[in-house]
Formats: C-alpha cells, sequence, structure tokens
C-alpha cells in the first residue's frame, strides 16, 4: 500500500484502517500514521513553541503518547483531530513547565531567542528564505520575540487558528476550554503581537 | 471617530476576522469598521500577522522531518508496547525530574530508618523483677534445663512502671 506525508495526494487506505491495525498491535501500521502525520504535527508543535530541535521532540513525544493511549481511541473523531489535541497538550505541557521553571524567560528558553546555539533553527530563521530580504528576516525576529509574550494558552489558540484554520469550536474542543474562551484569548494574543509588531509593518 | 465605540467593538475584530461573528453584532461590528479608519487598520494588522506566521510555519515545516518516525529512536523512549510499569517509569523519567524525587525517596527512606533505630525499648509492662544485674546489653538470655530459659531485661530505673516485684 502506498504511503504519504500528510496533506498529499490521496492515498488508497484511509486512516482508520491503519488506525485499526496498529490497535491490534501493527507496529508498522503505526508507523505509516506517523508518516502521515508527521509534517501537520510538527507544524502545530513548531508555532508553538518557535524552535525547530524542540517541535521535533515534542512531535516524536506526542506520538509516543498516541501510541500509549491508541487503545483509548474509538474513532469518534478522525485520527488528526485526536492526534492533533495530543500533540497541543505536550506542547502546552512543556511550556507550563518551562514558564513554572523560569517564570521572566521561559520562551526565550523555549524558543531560543537569545541562546547561543549555533545549531538551532528558530522560527524567526524560517522566514529568511534567499528571496525574502532583511526586512522578513526582522520580522520573523520580531513574530518569535512577540510569540514569547504570550501565555501558553493563548499562543496554542493563535496556531490552532492562524495554522491549522480551525472554528472556534473545534479549537474550544481541542483545548478543553469555551467557545468564548477562545474568543477572549484570540484577542489579546492578536492585540499584543499587533502592539509588538507595529512598527514592523508601518515601514 | 469616537474611541469609545472602538474600545467596544475592538474585542469581536478579531472574531470578525476569522469569520466566526453572527447575526446583529456581525452587522454592528461591520458598520462600525466600515467608517472606522483605527479598527480597519487593526483588521489588517491581524491578517499580516496572521498571514507571517503562517508563512514562517510552512517554511519551516519544509525541512527534514525523517528523525520523527517509528518506532522512536529516542534514547528515553522504550520500544512499543509498553507494560503498564513500563508506562508509567517512562511518563514519570520524561516529565519529572528523576532526581529530586530519588532524593525525597531517599531522605524519607533514611528517616523511617532512623526513627526505627532510635525509638525507646518497650517499657516492661507485667513483667517480674528477679534480681538486678551489671550487664553490657540490654537483654541477657540465659538456657536452662528442659528447654526452659532465663531472659533478663534490663532497663533505666526511671523507666520502671509502677510493678510490685514478686519474690520467687
Amino acid at each position: 500500500m502506498r504511503s504519504r506525508e500528510d496533506g498529499g495526494e490521496p492515498t488508497e487506505a484511509p486512516d482508520d484502517v491503519w488506525v485499526a491495525k496498529a490497535q491490534k498491535g501493527d507496529s508498522n501500521a503505526f508507523g505509516e500514521l506517523v508518516t502521515r502525520h508527521r509534517r501537520r504535527a510538527y507544524q502545530v508543535a513548531l508555532g508553538m513553541l518557535g524552535h525547530h530541535d524542540t517541535a521535533l521532540d515534542l512531535t516524536q513525544e506526542a506520538f509516543v503518547r498516541a501510541y500509549q493511549s491508541l487503545a483509548h481511541f474509538r474513532g469518534e473523531a478522525k485520527f488528526s483531530t485526536w492526534l492533533r489535541r495530543i500533540v497541543t497538550n505536550v506542547c502546552l505541557d512543556y511550556l507550563r513547565k518551562a514558564e513554572h521553571r523560569t517564570p521572566t524567560a521561559s520562551y526565550d528558553e523555549a524558543l531560543g531567542v537569545d541562546d547561543d546555539d549555533p545549531d538551532g533553527v528558530r522560527l524567526a530563521s524560517t522566514l529568511e528564505s534567499p528571496d525574502s530580504g532583511v526586512w522578513r528576516k526582522e520580522l520573523g525576529t520580531a513574530i518569535v520575540a512577540a510569540m514569547n509574550t504570550l501565555t501558553p494558552e493563548q499562543r496554542a489558540a493563535l496556531v490552532l487558528r492562524e495554522i491549522e484554520g480551525l472554528s472556534y469550536e473545534e479549537i474550544a474542543k481541542t483545548l478543553d476550554c469555551a467557545t468564548g474562551t477562545v474568543m477572549s484569548r484570540l484577542h489579546y494574543a492578536r492585540k499584543r503581537l499587533q502592539v509588538l509588531l507595529r512598527e514592523h509593518y508601518e515601514r | 471617530m469616537n474611541p469609545r465605540a472602538c474600545e467596544t467593538i475592538e474585542p469581536a475584530l478579531s472574531a470578525l476576522a476569522d469569520r466566526e461573528l453572527f447575526g446583529a453584532e456581525r452587522e454592528t461590528v461591520v458598520g462600525h469598521v466600515a467608517v472606522c479608519e483605527t479598527c480597519r487598520r487593526t483588521l489588517e494588522d491581524y491578517r499580516l500577522v496572521g498571514a507571517a506566521l503562517r508563512e514562517g510555519i510552512q517554511i519551516g515545516s519544509e525541512r527534514d522531518l525523517s528523525a520523527i518516525t517509528w518506532p522512536p529512536r529516542l534514547a528515553h523512549a522504550p520500544s512499543p508496547p509498553l507494560t503498564r510499569w513500563q508506562r508509567l517509569i517512562y511518563d514519570v523519567t520524561r516529565w519529572v525530574d528523576p532526581w529530586p524525587v530519588l532524593a525525597g525517596a531517599a531522605a524519607l527512606i533514611a528517616l523511617v530508618v532512623g526513627v526505627w533505630l532510635v525509638q525507646p525499648a518497650p517499657s516492661p509492662v507485667n513483667m517480674v523483677e528477679i534480681e538486678r544485674v551489671d550487664a553490657e546489653g540490654p537483654v541477657m538470655v540465659i538456657p536452662g534445663s528442659g528447654g526452659k530459659m532465663t531472659i533478663i531485661w534490663l532497663f533505666d530505673a526511671d523507666d520502671q512502671p509502677d510493678v510490685t516485684p514478686t519474690p520467687i
């Protein structure tokens, strides 16, 4: 059976076929699910964490958790929806823990904004494509720094909306909160980013 | 435009940008935005920020993600399927720094053992005083004939209960 990496052309077998096989102990079937969904899962993690290596680690961690909990997956939602929730929760756990550990510099640590690690690939540098120019690089850096000031919950809501394109109701289910809370978090997150990034757009 | 009107409308702008505003509330906000340059700029800023974030993530996720694989190659992750205990140990060690926990457990064990070692000997209630002797240890056991034995239990006179010695 031909496989695909998330979001590509349709494949012959839907997710639930692989899920059923994986639930019966077929590790290769779960490997197929990992291959299909890892890019999408990584995008959520990268958006929330802003750091390539950390996003890789936590995406892998999310798949480990998904495998461990696979027996509880009843197929009431799509596998991708269920997995997205796990990825989001793994990242939220990480960010909350980082925030608790170093309250004033938690996101700097998570995002690697100010560290000296030359191998760390950051969200900021992802905007530095060959044709993007200095302004784009500066904007990327500014976005990372601005995201750094958001709470983990605001960040999650923003990523699920902007990257995943979820409705408020879907975000509320993913984050286990009320729709009004989602609206509020998005409002404050965007307001904050608008204020912090205004100078970049006013050039 | 009246700044107070903008303050009232502003919390709903984000929902308007996401097409999550409906009915009369939507009409009110749309009507305000139509005549308010400030709120129009805010909406445009929201759009630009979202677009930049999406672009950054899109470019970032074009990297090689083969490190995310199955079974996981992470050293700390045990290969599935996991037993209940393997899963518990993995979860604990993954999310909880094990050294403070181990140090706490060691301190607790030391405390329990210490308390057990220093606790005073039980008071000799309902004991019969035979005679007082000098001895190194607190208890002397003297085997007798016919399977009998004599036990001499020493204790401080201050701790001695109020019992009347029984003559042999």
